[in-house]
């Protein structure tokens, strides 16, 4: 999935989704696939104050979140010993002007325990999760699993 | 909260088949024969006992135990196993007349019998909703009188009746909606039950402390501040910061202890926000960050302090186990870097030695006077460049501190070249065996706004495998405590996350991040013996002995890992297990 390539000629395909269900959407992902270029652009300038993730991608993170995350990052994202914040002020001043791609990166290199054991999807997922919970606003469109197209996505600052 | 096998399930079992009747009659016994633990037998530990975390007051890691010994360690096998609390693994299973006391994550702990698993009593704790996600890693208990007494992850003291399970009181210590949390276990020295409070790399006025408690109470006698308050000695080094902005100091593994001059060795955390910049405490040395503190356990009072590193800036703490040794001092130049400049050589004294801090430096000092002898490093660092004895600290290289925003390259990697995963020493070796790891990071502070109760979140780094290393992460080493010379030196990809045990049978084990649990020969490094178990051990291995059989006990499940720079390795999360092993029976 993460070979979706990124064209900025492409039409903007929303990849609907029914329900909050991970079935669903997992098919709905197979089946934009199946048009080819069906992957989502963005403009060149896109940020993440332009709602780049779906509130259902991020509730069903919670449960990857949960399971693979909260034990070093906490159950609400606020960080342990040595494992940093996820969300709030210490996240958003780091963040800043980064890149989606960037920190998709560094998802890859967790959960620390066993990294990259989630799937491509699983960290776009936890990628909507962060951005829920600092405040950026949800979109109509999932977040996708392409670490081109999230490299195109700048971390806008943290909404007041 | 206490579930205890009870009368009518006795029967139940009973009534459901013979088979159950053995080994429920047996366990009963194990407890009906159950005796009081005295300060001599802390002070002096039976051969078949581990009544506490290192086993002994010198943290050594060592038991006597020989029937499984170099020999015949090939013949190991798996006595029993059984499966344990989900969450972080850190436990060390204590044993006492054959009763196994296993404390799990978030105190949830049960007894058992020690030569079969059969469960004896279980005590839930209530788990609250604590900020600290590692608050739950509850590294130990200690045995006492009748008691099993632990510091849990909502900032309390228990004592539960080691027979029954019972909570025979419990005690406040801390405020866990704050942050506070226990994380190290208890110490029992001059009869006092000592603890040394963490979470305080959350945001909570003063920083933490230790403190004495009554043992049939838990009432609070005394209380030692790890952060030095503003009118007393050291107070100015956080410069005009106020005592409620003055943040860090946890005190979260437990210290050492010498009963012949009644002084507790406790180590200190790192200050909160790691950047200087980002505390407003300027060049200040902001004590007792990072120190080793000489406490005398009537009062309270620190008889001295050795801080290794002032004004820290990367998460490289220095809390972990302090280890006494009585030993000639007489360091190798060809291999020790730092030397007391007027040591004078071939003396035998008592000091605190072992691996104090992240950094992974040996740090050898006089027990008596904290004086400066000898230190060396056994992984790749940047940060300490020199020992400045009459400072009585490092020298620190300024090259890797770093302003809000300005990327550092910084050795090692902030979750140490060792971290609460302990070291073992052999009297019979005169060797510390550590379980180190080569990794480095980029390290960048950010911003902070410090709130009340939430983490600091100072900073973001990722780890690098530094070029020297050749690739290999784990770097498991034996150093003589005399000479600080390398005996023997295991090193491979997989990094050393676990806990180190060493025996009277010249043995080592180790447990890697690749699953392997091993026997090393003490003496020479060859691995005699190895296990691949289902996944890394973050909880400590200990030895005993029930009815003349020795037992292995080796926690597996992830507490510390660093498997982040190798990801190749795959292992699963969670599958907490306790595995016991033996000698097969005649």
């Amino acid at each position: 999935m993460a070979a979706i390539g990124k064209s900025n000629d492409m039409e903007f395909l929303q990849v609907s989704l029914k329900r909050c269900n991970g079935r669903v959407a997992a098919l709905s992902v197979v089946g934009s696939l199946l048009f080819a270029f069906a992957a989502p652009v963005y403009a060149q300038d896109a940020t993440t104050a332009d709602g780049v993730f779906t509130t259902a991608q991020a509730e069903r993170a919670q449960a990857i979140y949960d399971r693979s995350c909260a034990s070093c990052h906490g159950a609400t994202l606020g960080g342990g010993a040595s494992a940093p914040p996820l969300m709030g002020f210490p996240f958003t001043s780091f963040w800043t002007g980064k890149n989606l791609g960037e920190l998709n990166d560094v998802l890859h290199t967790m959960p620390a325990d066993n990294p990259g054991s989630l799937t491509d999807q699983q960290y776009a997922d936890l990628i909507a999760l962060i951005l829920d919970k600092n405040a950026y606003p949800a979109g109509d469109t999932e977040l996708p699993a392409d670490g081109a197209v999230l490299a195109g996505i700048t971390i806008s600052p943290a909404a007041q | 909260m206490i579930k205890q096998l009870s009368g009518a399930l006795l029967a139940a079992i009973v009534g459901a088949g013979a088979l159950a009747l053995p080994s429920v009659a047996q366990a009963q016994s194990r407890l009906d024969n159950y005796t009081p633990v005295t300060d001599e037998m802390l002070q002096d530990p039976a051969a078949s006992d581990w009544l506490m975390w290192r086993r002994n007051y010198q943290m050594w890691g060592y038991s006597p135990l020989d029937q499984i010994n170099a020999d015949n360690v090939g013949d190991l096998q798996m006595a029993w196993a059984w499966t344990m609390e989900a969450g972080r693994q850190e436990s060390t299973p204590l044993v006492h007349d054959g009763v196994m006391f296993l404390m799990a994550s978030c105190n949830f702990t049960q007894a058992l019998d020690a030569a079969t698993g059969d469960l004896l009593w279980e005590y839930r704790r209530e788990v609250v909703e604590h900020p600290a996600a590692l608050a739950c890693g509850n590294r130990n208990a200690v045995l006492y009188e009748d008691k099993l007494i632990m510091a849990t992850h909502d900032a309390f003291l228990v004592a539960l009746d080691a027979k029954t399970g019972q909570v025979a009181w419990e005690h406040q210590v801390g405020d866990w909606q704050v942050g506070h949390h226990y994380t190290g276990g208890p110490l029992i020295a001059d009869g006092k039950i000592i603890a040394g409070l963490s979470g305080c790399y959350h945001i909570n006025s003063g920083g933490c402390w230790i403190s004495a408690h009554d043992v049939a109470s838990g009432e609070e006698l005394w209380r030692t501040y790890t952060i030095a308050r503003p009118d007393e000695p050291g107070g100015d080094t956080w410069g005009d910061v106020p005592l409620e902005s003055r943040y860090g100091g946890s005190a979260w593994n437990t210290g050492a202890y010498d009963p012949e001059t009644n002084t507790l060795y406790y180590g200190v955390a790192v200050p909160i926000p790691w950047g200087s910049e980002q505390r407003g405490t300027g060049d200040g040395d902001v004590l007792y960050t990072n120190s080793t503190l000489a406490i005398d356990a009537d009062t309270g009072e620190i008889k001295w302090y050795f801080q290794y590193m002032r004004n820290e800036q990367w998460d490289l703490d220095h809390p972990f186990a302090r280890m006494i040794v009585e030993t000639e001092v007489s360091p190798n130049a060809d291999e020790v870097e730092w030397i007391a400049p007027d040591l004078t050589a071939g003396e035998t004294r008592k000091v605190i030695t072992g691996i104090p801090g992240k950094t992974g430096i040996v740090w050898t000092l006089d027990a008596e006077t904290g004086d400066f002898l000898w230190a060396r490093s056994t992984v790749e660092q940047n940060v300490v460049t020199g020992v400045d004895a009459e400072a009585r600290t490092a020298i620190i290289n300024d090259e890797v501190r770093s302003s809000i925003g300005e990327q550092v390259y910084v050795c090692p990697y902030l979750l140490g070249g060792i971290n609460w995963q302990a070291p073992a020493y052999n009297p019979n070796t005169n060797a510390i065996y550590a379980p180190v790891n080569n990794l480095c990071m980029n390290f960048t502070l950010n911003q902070v706004q410090p709130t009340i109760g939430a983490h600091h979140g100072s900073a973001r780094s990722t780890p690098v495998i530094p070029e020297s290393a050749n690739g290999n992460v784990g770097s498991f080493t034996a150093v003589n405590v005399a000479t600080g010379e390398t005996m023997w030196e295991f090193d491979q990809r997989a990094g050393f996350p676990g806990s180190v045990l060493t025996t009277g049978g010249n043995l080592v084990f180790v447990t890697d991040d690749n699953r392997r649990l091993r026997a090393f020969n003490a003496e020479t490094g060859d691995v005699l013996w190895e296990q691949i178990l289902n996944t890394r051990a973050g909880g400590f291995p200990t030895t005993y002995e029930v009815d003349g059989r020795q037992y292995i006990a080796v926690p597996a499940g992830t507490g510390v890992s660093y498997a982040t720079a190798t990801p190749e390795i795959r292992v699963p999360s969670g599958g907490n297990m306790l595995y016991v092993f033996a000698l097969p029976q005649d």
